[in-house]
């Protein structure tokens, strides 16, 4: 048992306990003590799993990524509504696949969320290092294959 | 001026129902696909659209009735209506 | 009613009618596209994105309080269950072996694509991607 890990865990789940409560009377900020100590205890070694170095730096350039993220994805919804919204519904779906640079669990999750989210196109599965990917129409499969949003995540995660 | 006139007489709760009630007619269409879809797949997917919307339906209906409660049900929902679909599509 | 106010309920009035508009668009695409992978689509990104603007509209509505952080906490999941729950659907259904719909002339632009793609072996467009899977029934719904 990680000791270090147990009281950062306890320190995040205590203050969602304030957040979320509200409450600042004596019973209520017990029960939280209390609540807080166990939960703590049960998971406190599935929050920390494998975070490598440069934690500090991965997080600050995914904060700096999240604008051009909000973007796409204001993007993909007024393509997605045009494509509804037209009575001649100009769509051509095709499934399309990819071998993907990225080796982290946490940095292919970030690009097949991403992927899901920016116009036209949605994850269907990854087997290993092959992203299937479920493309609207040809143009948004031509674009994500060009490969510029791959290129972002792995600048995020340092795999570049 | 009319914009202050038309917020003096209509007033915000009622922009909150009228969002509420086309939430409503949403999920009613989504619900079509819920019966009618070919495929266990178009109904898992309806159930999720329809869930979503519930979610901001359940904000919606804090603000209206200005009770808090709402907010903490919605987010156990949106918990809830997650692990349902993942554990509907593991099967 | 001051200044501040009125401005507030503008903001707020805009960003509902935005996100309404693209959860209805949502929806609307949710019936009309022929398949299942298209309704996707529509699901995935207009009703993450039409909720979020809606939340966001109500955390202008209600100013810097313990509810407005209760929002933002659903913002942020709902951010990010919305696309891996389909991805999760859409990943069952490519595995029980349902088969994308393809409008009529897009075989042949398929094949050419194949031929003479340029980034080779990287990017080959799979026209028959459910080979090699469960394939059984396929024509259980579109």
């Amino acid at each position: 048992m990680n000791i270090k890990h147990f009281i950062a865990t306890y320190i995040i789940v205590f203050a969602f306990w304030l957040l979320l409560s509200a409450h600042f009377d004596s019973f209520h900020v017990g029960a939280g003590i209390i609540c807080s100590l166990v939960v703590a205890y049960g998971t406190h070694d599935l929050l920390f799993t494998g975070t490598g170095n440069h934690t500090l730096t991965k997080t600050l350039r995914f904060i700096a990524y999240l604008p051009w993220l909000i973007y796409q994805i204001v993007l993909a919804n007024i393509d997605v509504a045009k494509r509804a919204l037209s009575p001649r519904m100009p769509i051509d779906p095709r499934v399309v696949k990819f071998k993907t640079i990225l080796r982290g669990d946490v940095a292919r999750t970030a690009l097949a969320n991403s992927i899901t989210l920016t116009p036209g196109t949605v994850t269907i599965d990854i087997v290993d290092d092959v992203f299937y990917v479920h493309a609207i129409a040809k143009e948004p499969a031509d674009d994500l294959l060009e490969g510029a949003m791959e290129r972002r995540i792995a600048h995020v995660f340092m795999e570049d | 001026m009319t914009g202050a006139l038309l917020f003096g007489t209509i007033g915000m709760v009622d922009v909150f129902l009228a969002m509420a009630i086309l939430i409503v007619m949403a999920s009613f269409v989504s619900l079509y696909r819920g019966i009618e879809g070919p495929g266990i797949f178009n109904r898992i997917i309806a159930v999720n659209v329809i869930g979503t919307k519930t979610i901001v339906l359940l904000v919606l209906i804090g603000f209206i009735y200005e009770r808090p409660d709402f907010f903490d049900i919605a987010l156990v929902y949106a918990i809830l209506n997650f692990i349902m679909t993942i554990a509907a599509t593991r099967y | 009613m001051s200044d501040t106010t009125m401005i507030t309920n503008m903001l707020t009035i805009m960003l509902l009618l935005v996100g309404v508009f693209f959860m209805l668009a949502g929806t609307i695409g949710f019936v009309r596209f022929p398949d299942f992978y298209s309704r996707m689509h529509a699901t995935g990104k207009c009703d993450t994105l039409g909720e979020g603007l809606m939340l966001v509209a109500l955390i202008v509505y209600g100013g810097a309080t313990f509810v407005s952080v209760k929002i933002l906490f659903l913002i942020t999941f709902i951010l990010l269950a919305n696309p891996t729950s389909t991805h999760a659907i859409a990943k069952a259904a490519y595995d029980v072996g349902l088969e994308p719909w393809r409008s009529f002339d897009s075989e042949e632009v398929a094949w050419l694509n194949t031929d003479n793609t340029g980034n080779t072996g990287n990017a080959s467009n799979t026209g028959n991607s459910g080979e090699g899977r469960a394939g059984e029934d396929g024509g259980e719904g579109r």
